[in-house]
């Protein structure tokens, strides 16, 4: 039981596979409705936090204000048809939203009032209209027809061929961990001279160690003892580097015993 | 050839819910590396923030030096 559950939750949003669609008319509802749930959702998230501030202006035109409204409702009423019509829907909710958004951008008279955005807001709606786009980009928002349609394992998105070990993320997790106390060690220094070389060097070595950790990560889990050494990773090059490593933390001690 | 489930049947490790064992033995080389350089960067920002500029140097080379080996130790992992 547990494998299937594993199986289960290694597909888009604990999809079952294709060949169960059949028959699943229950699921395949509650799965359009939560697809039409999060369009409209990230949609109305958008246009609430950058289109509907045109609206109570006084100083906007009505044909502002009427394409402001108009996208509102090419969004809703295109989450409406994804189960039914799904090219109908697409271009209503994605390309009639943003066209007439647009619009009704490009129609306000009083620039500065709204083009100057505060940066929260700016920050917010650039994140609801990324979010929006995602929502979008789900494989489920075509229609259920041709989901059944689809051969096996065409419908399931991009399934991994198989888990990693959980220890192998443990590791590639490490250097983002370690990259984030790099970064706050960094902000503890005060002094400007050297907080720009802080700021630098955490940086540098969060990208060195994000980079190692995720490729020791991905040689862990090879299973493949083909390619994979049998013997210890250590070679001369290795040994050479640790052992100057060695003389600098000599070097390091020295410094301090000749002050 | 088949392909589709049949095919997937009879190659188990294509199964998604195949997970393969860690190399435990061949990652620490690796992972004391990693902890090395963490050690040296970090140090090397504590000196920084000491004023004690020196030092910072040295623990930042020492930190290049252990990301150096310890990106070696993965193309051997990887059969280099």
């Amino acid at each position: 039981m547990a494998r299937d559950g594993d199986l289960e939750a290694s597909t888009p949003e604990g999809a079952p596979a294709s060949a169960t669609l059949e028959g699943s008319a229950g699921w395949a509802s509650v799965r359009t409705r939560a697809t039409s749930l999060r369009c409209v959702v990230s949609g109305g998230a958008a246009w609430l936090i950058t289109v509907a501030p045109i609206l109570p202006s006084t100083r906007t035109s009505a044909f502002a204000k009427a394409s402001a409204l108009v996208s509102l409702g090419a969004c809703v009423a295109g989450t409406r048809l994804i189960a039914t019509r799904a090219a109908l829907a697409r271009g209503l909710a994605v390309f009639g939203f943003v066209a007439f958004s647009a619009l009704a951008w490009a129609l306000v008279r009083e620039v500065r009032g709204f083009t100057v955005v505060d940066p929260v807001r700016g920050l917010f709606g650039a994140l609801a209209w990324s979010i929006f786009a995602a929502s979008w980009s789900h494989p489920w928002s075509v229609p259920d027809g041709r989901l059944r349609e689809a051969p096996g394992g065409e419908a399931t998105g991009l399934a991994a061929r198989r888990k990693p070990p959980r220890a192998a993320l443990a590791l590639g997790a490490l250097g983002p961990i370690a990259s984030l106390g790099f970064l706050v060690l960094s902000l503890e220094v005060d002094d400007p001279g050297r907080a720009a070389w802080a700021r630098a060097l955490a940086n540098v070595a969060a990208i060195a160690l994000t980079s190692s950790t995720a490729n020791l990560a991905v040689a862990a889990s090879r299973d493949d003892r083909s390619v994979v050494a049998e013997r210890w990773p250590i070679d001369g090059r290795v040994v050479r580097s640790v052992l100057v490593v060695g003389l600098l933390v000599v070097a390091a001690f020295l410094v301090d015993a000749l002050r | 050839m088949p392909c589709g489930d049949g095919h997937r049947a009879s190659f188990p490790r294509l199964d998604p819910r195949y997970t393969p064992p860690l190399m435990t033995s061949r990652v620490l080389p690796s992972a004391a590396l990693f902890l090395l350089a963490v050690g040296c960067f970090a140090y090397a920002l504590v000196s920084l923030q000491r004023e004690r500029d020196l030092h910072a140097a040295l623990a930042l080379l020492a930190g290049g030096l252990a990301v150096r080996a310890l990106d070696r130790t993965i193309d051997l992992l990887e059969g280099a």
